[in-house]
């Protein structure tokens, strides 16, 4: 069941033109950046931006910053408010369920399947943006002492290759976590309509209102329950020594929601009367 | 139709799973809500409590800290890092080895600023600018900066400076996952704008882990709140004590602000003896002009203007609604905050800035004084 919801994931043309913008839009403001070189003034703008200009392995956390707030969470919407409605609206919903599977199975395979769009999402970010970073504003200082990979953390000190890659590597897993939290809620709102549209707008509704809530000191007593609050946790991986105290917090508040809207999802797909 | 299940069709199991999700969301909620109680401590009194944490600073610690500051202060230009400490809120980490041996980071989400303090050195890192700033020399007086605000330096900067204020025990709370014990100073001097400051501080170390200040126009409602969100008392490790140029990065070297110099060019008159019936205190003799008058909370200083600083301030706060304050010669205006009360008096060659945690009205008097003497 899983490996039939991954395969026809990877066969959907929208998925993989969901991953082909979202590796475009960074491409394109490496490219101005490093035709223009007009980087935002130190202090200001996205996360990492001002510093890659000397420094093109920093891109993919800069580029990872970028499509944090809007390109991520849209195509996260997409693919999850699909899971469901998308086959209830094709008239698909019911004779998936004449098959011998269980409902609670249908939906643990359409979740695994969000899971694997997501990570490959900051994966292919990640990657593409690594190779544009290089290209377009070459290594930094750093990794020609220290060779490729070796970079300056937001602390001072030089961080070698391996540590590059352990970082990296926990903030795509801290990422991936963070939009599952998206992909649970989509997969939840699509159990509750026979519209993707309508359980993709959902997800951008919860995405909004939390980012409206987050600056609110009247919203202060449920800000660390907000799912965009630790969004930007990962940044702190790059400080050194590393603090792991915002993304502990992080992933306990994702699972949270990952648990609870999973569970709401199962409650009310388990006893829905299918007839689409 | 699929039915949902040939036993139970429909809403009685859909009530009973919506129930056992909400109970869980509503017990997950909870669990990351709910104030752990503090456990059992061998509390000191409130008395021997101030006294455990002024002794505290050669307590090592290593944590992260978030400082929330509402005091309503304007933008002011040049001004803007200093004042943000205490208009919004602040993540600092800080390296606590000694009280010579520290290391300070103001963690924003775009890079951080570090604070180095080794010896008679200091040394900041700035990210943004690829910068490493060696500072020599020192100065006594100095812009606040996000250090200032860790609870442990925050705390013993104001039980220090409110020794003579009685203090009273507050009930024991969890801080960082610690039992932290509680004490409040209440000010006596009637004319100060604070209500009341509040510390809690890890009971066998006395080391401070939380600082609420509340002025006297909401004393429900804290204008500045300094805790540690984590703490770790061992000793920091060396090398994170040790400020290292990148590859790429400017080195730097500055001297610190010298204040003296700048004032003595000012030519200004030595501060009164006493003013708005406050006995001027021995604080900052190197600085010519310079004024400390009143005791801890209820204090204010008086710092020498140019004729034409002061007359742009003049100028700026009263069209940002300072209220003006009659003067015998010249103009002043006075701006108040929840915490803070600031006076500008300009007229002729110099003018004068009056800050402190006192009433409107003390500084309005000072400032009379101040216009009254000859200069």
């Amino acid at each position: 069941m899983i490996g039939t919801e991954l395969a026809l994931m990877l066969r959907r043309r929208r998925v993989w033109l969901c991953w082909a913008l979202l590796c475009l839009l960074p491409t394109v403001v490496a490219v101005l950046l490093a035709t223009t070189r007009l980087a935002p003034p130190p202090g200001s703008g996205g996360a990492f931006l001002s510093a890659v200009l000397s420094d093109g392995q920093l891109f993919p956390a800069a580029a990872l910053a970028l499509v944090l707030p809007v390109f991520l969470p849209i195509t996260v919407a997409i693919v999850s408010g699909d899971a469901v409605a998308g086959e209830a609206s094709a008239g698909m919903l019911r004779y998936l369920l004449v098959r011998p599977v269980g409902r609670l199975r249908l939906l643990v395979a359409k979740l695994v399947s969000v899971a694997a769009f997501t990570l490959l999402a900051v994966v292919f970010v990640t990657v593409t943006s690594y190779v544009v970073g290089v290209l377009a504003f070459g290594v930094g200082p750093g990794a020609e002492i220290g060779g490729a990979g070796t970079i300056t953390s937001l602390s001072g000190a030089t961080l070698t290759p391996l540590q590059l890659v352990g970082r990296t590597a926990g903030t795509v897993g801290y990422l991936a976590l963070c939009m599952l939290t998206l992909g649970a809620v989509g997969i939840f709102f699509s159990t509750l309509t026979d519209s993707p549209l309508a359980a993709a707008l959902g997800v951008l509704a919860v995405v909004v209102t939390s980012a409206a809530l987050q600056p609110l000191d009247a919203a202060e007593a449920v800000r660390t329950f907000l799912p965009t609050q630790h969004w930007l946790a990962w940044i702190d991986l790059f400080r050194d020594p590393p603090l792991l105290d915002a993304v502990r917090t992080g992933v306990e508040v994702q699972l949270g929601w990952i648990v609870v809207a999973f569970g709401a999802a199962w409650a009310n797909f388990t006893t829905k009367d299918v007839t689409s | 139709m699929v039915p949902a299940s040939s036993r139970t069709p429909g809403r009685p199991a859909l009530s009973r799973r919506a129930l056992l999700v909400g109970a869980g969301a509503a017990a997950l909620v909870a669990a990351g809500s709910v104030a752990w109680p503090a456990g059992a401590t061998s509390a000191p009194g409130p008395a021997a409590l101030r006294d455990l944490v002024l002794a505290s600073a050669r307590r090592p610690y290593t944590g992260v800290a978030e400082a929330s500051g509402r005091l309503g202060l304007p933008e002011l230009p040049q001004l803007e890092q200093a004042t943000a400490l205490f208009t919004r809120t602040t993540r600092i980490r800080a390296f606590h080895a000694g009280p010579d041996r520290w290391r300070v980071d103001e963690l924003t989400p775009a890079g951080e600023r570090d604070t180095y303090h080794l010896g008679d050195t200091e040394t900041l890192w700035d990210f943004g600018s690829g910068r490493l700033t060696r500072v020599t020399g020192s100065t006594s007086l100095r812009l606040p900066r996000a250090a200032d605000l860790l609870p442990p330096d925050l705390a013993r900067r104001i039980l220090a400076a409110a020794a003579a204020d009685p203090v009273t025990a507050l009930p024991a709370r969890r801080v960082a996952g610690r039992s932290a014990v509680g004490l409040r100073v209440t000010p006596v001097d009637p004319d100060t704008t604070v209500a009341h400051v509040d510390v809690w501080a890890d009971a066998p170390t006395g080391l401070p882990l939380r600082v609420e200040v509340a002025g006297r126009a909401d004393p429900g409602r804290p204008v500045l709140i300094s805790e540690l969100t984590s703490v770790d008392l061992t000793a920091p490790a060396d090398d994170v004590l040790t400020p290292v140029l990148p590859p790429g990065g400017t080195a730097a070297e500055v001297r610190a602000v010298d204040l003296t110099g700048a004032l003595r060019v000012l030519g200004p008159a030595a501060p009164p003896a006493r003013l708005a019936d406050r006995d001027r205190r021995p604080r900052y003799p190197d600085l010519p002009g310079v004024g400390v008058y009143g005791p801890g909370l209820s204090g204010f200083v008086l710092v020498p203007l140019t004729g034409r600083v002061a007359a742009q301030a003049v100028q700026g706060a009263s069209g940002a609604g300072a209220v003006p304050i009659e003067v015998p010669t010249g103009r002043a205006v006075g701006v108040s905050t929840p915490l803070l009360s600031v006076a500008v008096r300009a007229g002729g060659r110099r003018g004068a800035l009056l800050v402190g945690t006192v009433s409107p009205d003390v500084l309005a008097r000072a400032v009379t004084e101040l216009a009254g003497q000859p200069r």
